[in-house]
């Protein structure tokens, strides 16, 4: 288990910031039939308190513009993302395996469906998606990430313009 | 007879390939499939394109469900295998994939996919795939 997470600041890309925040949503509500709200960043830090754990993806994108997204959300709404993408009795606990699968397919969505919008007809590409548990009580920037709930449960994005 | 598209037709149910590098993906994919009212054979499944092949190979295949980004052999270049190979000339091709651009579009289009679908996708989308290529096929 992971015990910081580096993320590194960004400059001015808020037009991106909220457009893959509402792939976010779009993946949400299509595929997992969650509901996303805003979190104030002054609040994040309490709205995550007491977790164990997070999972994060990272997909790395490239073409018209290249860089990495991050996603990030609690363990217990991944597990609780599982049963309604597949449809199983919420009860089920699935593998790490099975889990971490899921969360990099949801990562991949939303960068998918986020870069389709904004590179608009140039051709993109993701890399497969790369989960990782990270310690809830691990040190998060959060003036530097887009802090959200999705079902009443913390989540959080992260974007990286560069190579 | 192994290695070729079987062509469903009249009403037989569709043998489907689902090809995707996210077993999670595969299985709702399956799910969907399997409760959407469309008479559907068997399902066989496949992480990447090389895989794919050798299913294809394997089995009477009427459908191929494909995901471009895939490790081993993408989604792009299992479909160029298959145009290259007339064992599968009568292959339905469908894309699934978050990748929607124009240009993957595009290039689909020159590979005679027939249905391309976005993912995140509802279920009725599929059901509404699965019945044009059962009435097609």
């Amino acid at each position: 288990m992971t015990s910081s997470v580096n993320l590194r600041r960004v400059p001015d890309t808020a037009e991106h910031w909220d457009a893959v925040a509402v792939a976010l949503t779009e993946v949400a509500e299509n595929s997992f039939f969650a509901f996303v709200d805003p979190v104030e960043t002054e609040a994040a830090a309490e709205f995550a308190a007491g977790l164990e754990s997070w999972l994060v993806a990272t997909v790395v994108f490239s073409g018209a513009f290249g860089g990495t997204m991050k996603m990030a959300v609690a363990e217990p709404l991944a597990r609780e993302l599982f049963g309604a993408f597949l449809g199983l009795d919420p009860s089920e606990s699935p593998e790490d395996g099975a889990l971490f699968d899921l969360v990099g397919e949801f990562g991949n969505m939303v960068c998918g469906s986020w870069l389709t919008r904004s590179c608009q007809r140039r051709r993109f590409d993701l890399e497969h998606p790369v989960v990782e548990r990270v310690a809830g009580d691990a040190a998060i920037d959060w003036e530097a990430v887009r802090p959200l709930a999705l079902n009443g449960q913390p989540a959080w994005l992260h974007l990286e313009f560069g190579e | 007879m192994s290695g070729q598209a079987s062509g469903a037709g009249a009403g037989r149910p569709l043998n489907i390939l689902i090809v995707d590098d996210s077993a999670m993906m595969r299985m709702m994919i399956k799910r969907v499939t399997t409760l959407c009212g469309v008479p559907i054979g068997e399902i066989y499944e496949a992480g990447n394109g090389r895989d794919a092949i050798a299913m294809l190979e394997a089995h009477k295949v009427d459908a191929l469900f494909t995901d471009i980004n895939m490790p081993v052999m993408t989604g792009t270049e299992l479909l160029r295998a298959i145009e290259q190979d007339g064992r599968w000339r009568d292959l339905l091709r469908v894309i699934i994939s978050t990748d929607g651009s124009a240009a993957r579009r595009a290039e689909a289009d020159e590979l005679h996919v027939r249905l391309y679908v976005e993912k995140p996708f509802r279920p009725e989308v599929m059901r509404d795939v699965l019945s044009e290529l059962a009435t097609s096929a």
